[in-house]
């Protein structure tokens, strides 16, 4: 019985033994359950883009959709209109914090690459692109960016308005004779805060279009080299002067409130001004403020065309990107992918890709064939695009904006805003 | 109630108690584990949460203290003052705003938690320049937003998390609002907008999904990273806390509602970092592993159960053997033979079953001989008495024969031998009275007088009362027979004399004569060559080892003074002893 006994027990004990062993591991295996969570070869790329409405849905339609198809790629969208859009951009580079994928104008992109900004984008398929458009991206044979669309610029109007003014509306290839004639005729049958157009004065943009219809070439040359015809800039200061004294363009405080596409600060969506420069692929942002209610016409010209065609805008990719190489992977899918240009449509313009471009015209909405329509009348004498001189960013976007509030709260005269912009530009010439 | 382990069979017993046990044991363990380790998991749960909470703390104040900061630099800014003094008009007043826009503008560019800056003053300008990140608002806005109330006690206050519309739609933001103050003069106000999904991420750490919050003094929350709780617990918990505090208790990890709290205090913001647990995520890794050792358990019991069916089994196999062995034992059958490789307690009991029924099998042994033995003799016996009846009529006609031939002393012989006959029969009764034994002798001996006319005495003494007394039949005529032929064979005188006594329970039959003695006769005991005294003292011999067996015997002596002296021992019967009896009890047995 003794046997008995001592084996029962040595049962047990053994039994207790693998017990307390199993519970042990247990408790050991248990704690270090939740520490290897990590997202394993996820991606996240920032993309940073101006835009309307418009192009901010179509943008975000495309990003899930590569998310669809790489499911590994997310994306962080930063996306606002044109205000600040360069500053922000530029403050983010200069801390190295650049988002991977960003939209860049094409008169930045020489600036960008200059500055050694942008990594390179060989891995990008731009054999079906056209080499005009992709030279302004280009530094020797590399390509730093590619351009996503070319639009035309010409002007928009609120036809409806026009039409209750009893005015003719402008045909395509009007000239600015015709422009300042038409702002006579509607003079005096203007309600109450409603203008004519913009104080269009120190816009370096209008102001380039009635250069170039006068023959007179680039504000600013190739060479980087100041090229305001002074004859042309008085004549186009006077006019502004002219209608500014007719109460034909909004005072100076209305006229600084005005916010592209804005629907409460857009000076014509508010109906307070007629005629507005506009670009063909924009039309569509600013029907769905007010449907139906606009039309483009082409930029209006004098001995040769005013308006002219250009490359929308860039994607480069930051060359402080951690993901480069998927960025740039992206950016081939966004501009040579046909289901991507199907959802983009002409949101940036009409897509470079001349297969695409083909593909998807039968296609367009009713919005985009307007856009077109205006790109087409362009395309014929258009003046030819030209990037701009590197380096004179600033002297656009902050001497000229300092030149139109002068004008425009009449502190300066034409004479004296010519001088300005004149002394202004030898800071920026080489 | 009775003794289970008198009442159950032996393996349902052993296997039942020792399934119980191990269930016990098991139950037990996984009951320890589950309280020890849960204990346990609170333990590390609060410590590594408050751990964590006082780190994100550090963050979170470092972040917030930095727009604190950088609200109340750029509320000192000249630019800022001049312009929201309001003094300038026209283009002065434009290129003001659109001066001290660009500073704020760049605030907002080079600090990414900064969604967004607002200035509330008089007679805000208009101006679409820098509109996304920088707004300048009518001062008489201010009464909706959310930071108004706590901001009409303080210089300076932050908002609740609340929505504001940008660019990329309604966005989630703290805001921090600092009145600006400029030679005692009310300017305006400055919003700082930060993108509370900054904060949330700190918040949450490495761990989505965690109930993590920002509390107020008074137990409004800023900011949570999911569903805040009810106001109800949420006060009961500050209620909780102060208690603590109080008691200057170190642990800042209270349970409530199935829910563990966890806080540390932003203290410059007079704020509580607070995460909420819930107590089954705590405690989840407990009950797996109960779970986990409650499986392990099972299957260790389940293994144990078969060990212990297989160990009752091994334990009452030799049982179960021995008890079929006994429920099939028959006297003489067919023996089921027990296994004989036990040594142990089982060895035992098999050994001291197996001995038992080897005296069993020989005492049956020695009955059945016996009952052979007593069979022999009484066949013998009818053997011997050949044909009584026909003897007997024989007997009668020679007497008849006799009287006619007028030889009295033969007719007297021969009425003499019939009734010996008539008591030799018996009617085949084996046991017959002392009476008619002495009845029996006295013919016989009348008889032998007749032939021997003198010379020949005998004497008889039996006590009367000992008449009754029964007796094996024909038990003294061989020796008295054995005395008149050959201890008085060449003789002119013999004497033989009976006598019966009862001595301690037994009956004592001495018949003595004077004749020769056992040496002249050649000890006529096994002497074959006299056939007919050989026979009768064997007979008597076997009759008695049949009937009784040992003490009771004969035994024949040379007396001193010549002759033989015959000491029989008998039981003292006073009924026919019953042979059925034989093996049995019966009680008259000594």
């Amino acid at each position: 019985m003794m046997n008995c006994k001592r084996f029962l027990m040595m049962v047990l004990a053994v039994s207790m033994l693998l017990l307390s062993a199993c519970g042990n591991a247990e408790n050991n295996s248990g704690a270090k359950e939740d520490s290897s969570s990590g997202a394993e070869g996820k991606i996240k790329l920032r993309i940073m883009w101006w835009g309307a409405q418009e192009r901010h849905e179509a943008t975000l339609a495309a990003l899930d959709l590569y998310t669809k198809q790489n499911p590994q790629v997310t994306f962080e969208p930063e996306y606002s209109g044109m205000d600040g859009y360069l500053d922000k951009l530029s403050t983010q580079a200069a801390a190295d914090n650049a988002p991977d994928v960003v939209q860049l104008d094409p008169g930045w992109v020489s600036d960008w690459i200059g500055r050694g900004q942008l990594a390179e984008l060989s891995a990008v398929d731009v054999s079906k692109i056209d080499g005009k458009l992709l030279a302004a991206g280009q530094n020797g044979d590399t390509q730093y960016a590619v351009p996503l669309g070319s639009v035309a610029y010409g002007m928009i109007y609120d036809k409806t308005a026009l039409e209750k003014l009893g005015a003719p509306s402008p045909a395509n290839g009007w000239t600015w004779d015709e422009f300042f004639a038409l702002a006579k005729e509607v003079k005096g049958k203007l309600p109450e805060g409603q203008y004519f157009t913009k104080d269009y004065a120190g816009d370096y943009f209008a102001y380039s279009a009635f250069q170039y219809s006068k023959g007179k070439g680039q504000v600013v040359s190739n060479e980087g080299k100041f090229n305001i015809d002074q004859a042309t800039f008085l004549e186009w200061g006077h006019q502004f002067a002219e209608l500014r004294a007719e109460g034909l363009v909004p005072p100076a405080d209305v006229n600084t409130s005005d916010k592209e596409f804005d629907p409460s600060m857009d000076l014509m969506v508010t109906g307070k001004i007629i005629f507005r420069l506009a670009f063909s692929n924009n039309y569509g942002a600013w029907d769905s403020l007010k449907e139906n209610a606009y039309a483009l016409v082409t930029m209006p010209r004098g001995v040769e065309a005013g308006g002219w065609l250009k490359p929308s805008m860039y994607f480069s990719v930051a060359k402080s990107s951690k993901h480069a190489e998927e960025a740039a992977k992206f950016v081939d899918w966004f501009v040579n992918d046909p289901e991507a240009a199907k959802i983009l449509g002409t949101k940036r313009g009409m897509p470079v890709n001349t297969e695409i471009a083909a593909a998807i015209e039968p296609e367009l909405s009713a919005n985009d064939k307007i856009g077109m329509e205006l790109l087409t009348a362009t395309q014929k004498d258009g003046q030819t695009f030209s990037p701009g001189a590197p380096g004179w960013t600033n002297y656009i976007d902050k001497d000229w904006l300092l030149a139109r509030d002068e004008l425009s709260f009449g502190e300066a005269t034409p004479e004296e805003a010519y001088e300005h912009l004149k002394t202004a530009a030898q800071e920026y010439e080489k | 109630m009775s003794n289970p382990f008198k009442k159950y069979s032996l393996d349902n017993l052993f296997f039942r108690s020792f399934a119980g046990l191990m269930i016990v044991v098991l139950a037990f363990t996984v009951w320890t584990s589950y309280r020890i380790s849960s204990a346990e998991m609170v333990r590390m749960s609060t410590y590594y949460q408050q751990q964590f909470l006082d780190k994100v703390n550090n963050e979170i104040t470092s972040r917030l203290s930095t727009i604190e900061q950088i609200s109340l630099s750029t509320s000192r800014d000249n630019d800022l003052n001049t312009f929201m003094s309001g003094k300038a008009t026209g283009l002065n007043r434009v290129l003001e705003s659109r001066n001290v826009k660009q500073v704020l503008a760049n605030l907002t560019y080079s600090m990414p938690l900064i969604q967004e800056i607002d200035l509330y003053m008089n007679n805000p300008i208009e101006d679409g320049v820098l509109y996304n990140y920088i707004q300048f608002r009518a001062l008489e806005d201010t009464s909706e937003e959310v930071w108004s109330g706590a901001l009409s006690q303080s210089d300076f206050a932050w908002s609740r998390e609340h929505r504001i519309r940008g660019q990329q739609g309604e966005i989630p933001v703290l805001s921090f609002a600092r009145k600006i103050v400029y030679n005692d003069k009310y300017l305006g106000i400055l919003v700082i907008h930060i993108k509370s999904d900054t904060i949330k991420e700190m918040l949450e750490g490495s761990s989505p999904g965690v109930n993590r919050m920002v509390l107020d003094g008074t137990g409004q929350y800023l900011l949570t990273t999911s569903e805040v709780p009810d106001q109800e617990h949420l006060s009961k918990w500050l209620q909780l806390k102060k208690e603590h505090l109080s008691g200057a208790r170190a642990d800042k990890g209270i349970r409530l509602s199935k829910s563990l709290y966890v806080y540390s205090e932003l203290t410059s913001f007079g704020w509580v970092l607070l995460e909420i647990t819930p107590w089954s995520d705590i405690t989840s890794g407990s009950v797996k592993l109960a779970l986990a050792i409650g499986f392990i358990g099972v299957g260790a019991v389940l293994l144990t159960l078969v060990l212990t069916h297989w160990l009752s089994r091994q334990f009452t196999k030799p049982i179960k053997q021995l008890v079929s062995t006994m429920g099939s034992y028959a006297v003489g059958g067919k023996v089921n033979e027990l296994p004989m490789d036990y040594s142990n307690e089982f060895g035992a009991l098999f050994a001291g079953y197996r001995k038992q029924n080897e005296r069993i099998d020989e005492l049956y042994q020695s009955l059945r001989e016996r009952y052979d033995q007593q069979r022999k003799a009484e066949i013998s016996a009818l053997q011997a008495n050949i044909n009584p009846h026909f003897l007997y009529n024989t007997l009668d006609q020679m007497n008849w024969m006799a009287i006619a031939a007028g030889h009295d002393e033969m007719s007297r012989i021969l009425e003499l031998m019939g009734r010996m006959f008539r008591i030799g029969l018996s009617n085949g009764a084996s046991f017959i009275s002392i009476e008619e034994e002495i009845t029996h002798i006295e013919s016989y001996l009348e008889i032998q007088q007749l032939r021997w006319q003198t010379g020949f005495t005998f004497f008889i003494d039996v006590l009367p009362e000992l008449r009754g007394y029964y007796l094996p039949k024909i038990i003294l005529q061989p020796f008295v027979e054995n005395s008149v032929m050959h201890g008085f064979n060449g003789r002119v005188s013999g004497h033989v004399e009976i006598r019966i006594r009862c001595v301690q329970e037994r009956l004592k039959i001495r018949i003595t004569d004077n004749g020769v003695g056992l040496q002249a006769t050649g000890g006529p005991l096994l002497n074959q060559s006299r056939r007919t005294g050989g026979y009768g003292l064997r007979n008597v011999r076997d009759r008695l080892e049949a009937y009784f067996g040992s003490p009771y015997d004969f035994v024949l002596q040379e007396r001193p003074e010549g002759g033989t002296t015959v000491e029989i021992t008998l039981p003292c019967l006073d009924q026919p002893y019953n042979p059925a009896d034989s093996s049995g009890n019966s009680g008259q047995q000594p």
